[in-house]
């Protein structure tokens, strides 16, 4: 390939139209990642389990599958790595957890199936918060993932091994999983695209439940087009997911260049409070500006009970926890470890195997489901859940989206977070409301703060609305710019000045640079 | 309130041994529950619960109950702690 441009640079689309054009070989591009990955994983520790050698193999088949027409597709070639909850056959798969560190499925995760039929594949597992439970990717049992942006600090969680693979270079592209903003944030702190799409329109075959009611897999990618591509390869009805929505083909790509003009976007105040960072708060209102300018009727609304919903998915996600990690207890995979009999065995197993966040949540759940106090906690749970899911059909009769922060703040000091569980709970505030109420979220990069780290915006659509999220996705990126752009981005201060160029020293070529720095200026 | 003889039967049924110290669990515990407790403030009366968000599909796609051969035995006992056999070996359990 010529000099002009790093394979690593490419974006999974843009390395697939390479590889299908015979411009670069699905080799070459393999070992420039694991060049990459020679330099950084060291420190970042973005995989629990890196296959190099097996994804060798997968890659001179692909070649040839290439080179004989029987796999084609945008992303045909494309080396990805998926975050470690998700089945894969004969490669380890942890959950981030010593009760499950020798784990080797039997079988793959229809969302891993169906990346590899598009000719994607996998040369490692990315790592998660165990089973998900955490915000920061510090809370697994193979240590912590760092942000390749700024090495102290948490690449986000729990999908932050696959935000950061894809931020570093590591991989072209990942997936990820949400259940309460666990792909939307870590893109947010990583300054990527990450899509949680509408409940049941992912498959959770094989992947490992944390909270049934509200995971879903999704991609973490560096830009939108990106986004779209790998959603449109993932998503399928599936008959081994009860769940599973039989849905029309998404159509994501076609969106991309339809734009704004006169879409309704709301804006929630109540995401706009004061613990939110000034930057971020610039930013995102910049970002709006910007929609507006563009066509789109933007409006600020009250949307309520937003205080309500951590509490509620807390509840709800430990009370599902505790009943899916019952299965852990020693008999047919995972640790064992003896006891003194049956129950002494599952005990000491359970004790030795889950880190302390998992134990808190399954005593929390189990507590919330328990005689005499489900009505109290998690009954009431449900209700709440239902007046926030009403709440958001009510305003999607108004406004086709909502936008937003993604985070509170920029991507914390590893090791920040206190010792007060639901003070770590609360970050999730921005994210929670869509998982409650099973409509598509997207994060993604709308700046960076006076530490040049990414600032993450949050676009929600009502449920099946994908589509307007990757219009007004696809339409905010053309004026700010990509990934790459973002590394040379100016930093935005708490005043919503624009400050001197990022660390990287790159220059904004845009041509609406000059129309950005308006747009910062009025906010 | 919660106190340590709730926290108790709570780790029994959640098959958890707790530790030693306790003091730290069951502050965290308490701050969990109350967490929790913030919902009293809604007004929740004639609001039925809602347990999955695409209730308009009529719950759960159930599909026809077939035997199908996706796993075969020795597969299935692969991650086996302990196997004897074709079995799991599990401790006594009566």
């Amino acid at each position: 390939m010529d000099g002009e441009m790093g394979i690593l640079e490419l974006t999974a689309v843009e390395l697939g139209k390479k590889i299908k054009f015979g411009e670069v070989g699905v080799e070459e591009a393999l070992e420039a990642v694991i060049e990459r990955i020679q330099e950084r994983e060291e420190s970042l520790h973005c995989y629990v389990t890196l296959d190099l050698e097996g994804a060798r193999a997968k890659a001179r088949l692909l070649q040839k599958k290439l080179l004989n027409g029987e796999v084609s597709g945008p992303l045909a070639g494309v080396p990805f790595a998926v975050k470690d909850n998700l089945c894969t056959k004969g490669m380890r798969t942890t959950c981030g957890s010593k009760i499950l560190k020798n784990f080797v499925p039997p079988y793959d995760a229809t969302v891993v199936r169906n990346l590899e039929s598009a000719g994607a594949f996998i040369l490692g597992k990315t790592n998660l918060d165990e089973f998900g439970m955490g915000n920061t990717t510090e809370r697994s049992f193979a240590g912590a993932t760092r942000n390749p942006w700024d090495e102290e600090r948490s690449a986000g969680g729990s999908s932050g091994g696959s935000a950061a693979a894809v931020a570093s270079g590591e991989c072209f592209a990942a997936l990820g999983t949400d259940t309460g903003g666990s792909i939307r944030q870590p893109a947010a702190h990583c300054g990527l695209v990450g899509l949680k799409p509408t409940y049941g329109t992912v498959s959770r075959y094989g992947l490992i439940a944390y909270c049934s009611s509200m995971d879903q897999a999704g991609p973490i990618t560096k830009d939108v087009r990106d986004c779209a591509a790998v959603m449109e390869a993932i998503a399928s009805y599936d008959e081994k997911d009860a769940t599973s929505l039989r849905r029309e083909p998404l159509h994501l790509q076609s969106a991309l260049t339809e734009g704004v003009s006169g879409l309704k976007i709301g804006i929630p105040k109540d995401y706009f409070e004061e613990k939110l960072q000034p930057e971020v708060e610039h930013a995102v209102r910049a970002a709006m500006k910007e929609l507006e300018a563009q066509g789109a009727i933007v409006e600020e609304f009250e949307l309520g009970l937003v205080r309500y919903a951590v509490p509620t998915y807390y509840t709800i996600a430990c009370a599902e926890a505790s009943s899916n990690l019952e299965r852990y207890d020693g008999m047919k995979y995972g640790l064992r470890e003896a006891g003194t009999g049956l129950h002494d065995t599952y005990r000491q197993t359970r004790a030795k195997g889950f880190g302390e966040e998992v134990k808190r949540r399954i005593l929390l759940g189990t507590f919330a489901l328990s005689e005499g106090y489900y009505e109290q906690y998690y009954l009431k749970a449900m209700k709440a859940r239902r007046l926030i899911k009403n709440r958001f059909d009510e305003v999607f009769q108004t406004y086709d989206l909502l936008l937003g922060p993604a985070a509170p703040t920029t991507a914390p000091q590893l090791g920040s977070v206190g010792d007060d569980p639901v003070q770590a709970y609360l970050a999730d505030v921005y994210t929670v409301p869509a998982n409650l109420a099973g409509i598509p979220a997207m994060s993604l990069p709308c700046g960076r703060d006076a530490q040049g780290m990414p600032i993450g915006l949050q676009l929600m659509a009502d449920r099946f609305q994908e589509r307007t999220i990757f219009r007004a996705a696809a339409t905010w990126e053309q004026v700010f710019g990509g990934f790459r752009q973002l590394r040379g981005s100016r930093r935005i201060d708490e005043l919503g000045q624009l400050g001197g160029f990022g660390q990287f020293g790159g220059t904004r070529q845009h041509e609406s640079k000059a129309r950005w720095e308006e747009g910062m200026g009025q906010a | 309130m919660v106190n340590e003889k709730v926290l108790e039967r709570v780790s029994r049924l959640a098959e958890l041994e707790l530790p030693k110290e306790r003091d730290q669990v069951l502050r965290d515990f308490q701050r969990l529950v109350d967490f929790a407790g913030m919902l009293e403030g809604l007004q929740l009366g004639g609001v039925e619960p809602l347990y999955q968000v695409n209730e308009e599909q009529a719950g759960n796609a159930f599909r026809e109950d077939l035997v199908t051969q996706d796993l075969d035995r020795e597969e299935a006992l692969e991650n086996a702690p302990k196997r004897r056999g074709e079995f799991f070996e599990v401790p006594k359990t009566f």
